[in-house]
């Protein structure tokens, strides 16, 4: 007994020191959330050390000032709110744009950036204003969930936006300079560091005027509800380094201040705005996710044909074809299995047009989704082929039947009703990995579902319900069909002999 | 007439076949006797080209077999000529009776479906089993089944069946039922080559008996001569030995 009860003991102990850290974050280190994926100017990465950036250099002064270390925390930027609320981290901070709606999720600092919407194209683009953004046909990327996202939103038709995670500042600059893309639209630090300073996109400029998406077009520091304290100790320091120049003098370094930038302390006075949030009413938000649970049902529908078909012909030149065929086909399916689904879509989003080839994120999603599963449905049907008695095929043989005649009236019809059940359970699970295609830009529900998170978090719980819903919504009646179909073959082989 | 010269079949390095030689007139029953392992069930599978040969010939009619890989269109028309009926029946499981039957007719023949399907209905009715048509060959005994199969063989109308140990699967009463089939068919005067060990069939029903040892055919003629007066060693040997089963 002793043993367990020290055992006991020291669970306890544990568990005790880990709520103590959770509930009291700690009390030396400022931990504080960023996504380093997002880059540069925002934030530097230096291995081992606190990032650099003129976000890095502001926390390294804020931290001074409250006289606390500092620690970086990596998290993705749609992620970091929960972050936050999760306890993870005391503060997030990466450009994250003030509204309404995070304000009533999370607790903001007075702002620290004045930023605008840029619209970067091809030197060479007829695009040259705003409205020509609305032409259909486009392809213009932005950076989720941002509000450079919004407002594509709600001004381009949504078939021209290709939404993408922070990885893809550079991806998308280097397609436009490609022209593989239309334009981007960016917020307005990119365009001094990359295009300016560093002169990455030689080809690439900027048009129309920079624009304010919202009246209050502010990068802010979010805090948890109830850390006030911390807030305000926060908001003391930035007041300072307004007053005193320090913040002018960091972003100096980025080549970010400017004109706007003089009005930070002004409007710091009068800190938060009284803007009215719009929170959205339910039926418009069940109307945006099932909108994107449309695009998940489509991506199903296309890519699972396209697997059946390319997996029955990969099966039946492995079993019948000649034998220099059977050995590329068995490469890809080992390959194709041996692989993560989400690295075959970026291969195939990103690593294309490497090759000069573009597919819109929507092919690019059926075409990996469909030749993904063709290797799992070319086992499924060899599977149910080879299970197939060799006498079946020797009595047709026997009769005079073509090999081929054989196979379609022999061999397949008996192999079907064995390949049934594991083809829709693939189909079942191939609904679910649909959701992998928001790595690259397909607005399925998942992507629509994170994008309602971030930019209304006063609703996450609602957003998740629904969304929830609707993917069992979905998804049970195709296990029901599963299942019937599976209790439907047994019955039949239960068929007394 | 069906003749079958110096054939020679290796089952990689085993010699399974050492050159047979065999002919058969149109309306004979021939039936093939012999120890297990003698090579009788794969001279059969040469015959119709289910198994390729390394040497000798198979004529059938004016088709005509070599060695190697033969080409499709000539097994096609080949196996028209050829039935074959099966051990284990090989009955398509997921077609009912009739099915079975018009499979051949319809689907490698290309006839039309209302004759096909007069000509199968009274197959079924001369194997006995015209009540089973819209049956599932899982529902059958062993014996219905290889009836259902010779009837499927018949269908094709091909020159000569061959039967590769038809009742062996079968216990006796239902084995019964297949032979008195067979006995029918032999009367009607179909070319048949059967092996077999039912020795009673082969003395009743064969009009030549060929015995086949170790690849070869040791020794031909009619049943009474070779029951009455085996002229070999190992026939005499076969025979006693299956005599005291």
């Amino acid at each position: 007994m002793k043993p367990l009860i020290l055992t006991r003991c020291w669970i306890v102990g544990v568990l005790l020191s880990a709520l103590a850290g959770c509930s009291s974050p700690a009390t030396e280190e400022l931990r504080w959330g960023a996504d380093a994926s997002g880059g540069e100017p925002y934030l530097v990465e230096r291995p081992g050390e606190e990032p650099d950036g003129f976000e890095g250099e502001l926390v390294a002064y804020l931290g001074e000032k409250l006289g606390r270390p500092t620690k970086f925390v990596q998290g993705d930027w749609d992620g970091l709110p929960q972050f936050l609320q999760r306890g993870d981290v005391e503060m997030i901070l990466n450009g994250y744009e003030w509204s309404s709606e995070r304000e009533k999720a999370m607790a903001s600092t007075i702002p620290y950036y004045v930023y605008h919407l840029r619209l970067i194209v091809h030197k060479d683009s007829p695009i040259r204003t705003w409205d020509d953004l609305k032409k259909p046909g486009l392809r213009i990327g932005v950076l989720r969930d941002t509000a450079a996202h919004r407002y594509l939103m709600e001004n381009v038709p949504e078939g021209n936006i290709e939404a993408l995670g922070a990885e893809g500042t550079t991806t998308v600059l280097t397609r436009v300079s490609n022209r593989q893309m239309d334009a981007t639209v960016q917020d307005d630090c990119l365009v001094p560091w990359y295009l300016e300073r560093k002169k990455l996109f030689p080809n690439l400029h900027a048009v129309g005027e920079p624009l304010a998406p919202s009246a209050n077009n502010y990068y802010v520091i979010f805090v948890r509800r109830g850390d006030e304290a911390l807030r305000e100790r926060l908001n003391t320091a930035i007041r300072e380094g307004l007053r005193d120049g320090t913040l002018r003098r960091i972003y100096e370094r980025y080549g970010l201040w400017n004109s706007a930038q003089e009005r930070l302390l002004e409007v710091s006075n009068h800190w938060p705005p009284a803007e009215a949030g719009i929170t959205p009413s339910l039926d418009w938000f069940v109307w945006q996710l099932a909108q994107a649970a449309l695009t998940t049902v489509l991506l199903s529908v296309t890519a699972m044909p396209l697997a059946m078909t390319v997996g029955l012909f990969i099966a039946l030149g492995r079993l019948y074809g000649p034998r220099w065929l059977g050995i590329p086909l068995a490469v890809y399916v080992e390959a194709t299995r041996g692989t993560p689904v989400l690295f075959q879509l970026m291969t195939l989003y990103f690593g294309l047009p490497l090759l000069g080839i573009n597919l819109s994120p929507f092919w690019a999603g059926v075409i990996g989704l469909g030749m993904n599963y063709a290797a799992y449905e070319a086992e499924n049907y060899r599977a149910g082929l080879l299970a197939v008695p060799i006498g079946q095929m020797e009595a047709a043989l026997a009769l005079g039947m073509s090999r081929t005649t054989a196979l379609r009236r022999i061999i397949a019809p008996q192999a079907i009703r064995l390949v049934i059940p594991p083809v829709t359970n693939d189909f079942i699970s191939l609904f679910k990995d649909t959701s992998v295609c928001s790595a690259i830009a397909v607005t399925e529900l998942l992507a629509r579902y994170r994008t309602l998170t971030v930019n209304f978090p006063q609703l996450a719980l609602w957003t998740l319900l629904i969304t929830a819903c609707l993917y069992l919504l979905m998804s049970y009646p195709l296990s029901l069909l599963a299942r019937y179909m599976e209790q439907h073959q047994e019955d039949e082989e239960d068929d007394p002999a | 007439m069906i003749e079958i010269l110096d054939l020679v079949k290796n089952h990689g390095k085993l010699r399974v076949l050492r050159g047979v030689t065999l002919r058969v007139q149109p309306g004979e029953v021939a039936v093939l006797i012999g120890p297990s392992g003698g090579g009788k069930s794969t001279l059969l599978r040469c015959i119709n080209g289910l198994e390729p040969f390394q040497a000798g010939l198979v004529r059938v009619g004016e088709w005509q077999l070599g060695p190697g890989r033969p080409r499709a269109r000539l097994l096609q028309r080949l196996r028209g000529q050829v039935g074959m009926v099966f051990q284990q029946f090989h009955l398509f499981a997921h077609l009912t009776v009739l099915q079975n039957v018009m499979a051949g007719p319809l689907w490698a023949q290309h006839r039309s479906r209302d004759e096909v399907e007069q000509e199968a209905r009274a197959l079924l009715a001369r194997v006995g089993l015209a009540d089973k048509a819209d049956a599932r060959p899982a529902e059958l005994s062993g014996g219905q089944q290889q009836r259902v199969a010779i009837a499927r063989s018949l269908a094709v109308r091909p020159q000569v069946i061959l039967f590769d140990e038809p009742t062996s699967a079968l216990d006796p009463r239902m084995a019964g039922e297949v032979l008195a089939v067979l006995t029918d068919l032999a009367s009607a005067g179909q070319t048949m080559i059967v092996v077999t060990h039912a020795m009673n069939f082969a003395r009743k029903v064969a009009h030549t008996v060929h015995v086949m040892a170790e690849g070869k055919v040791v020794e031909s003629g009619p049943p009474q001569q070779i029951f009455g007066q085996p002229q070999q060693e190992v026939t005499r040997h076969f025979l006693e030995e299956t005599a005291n089963a």
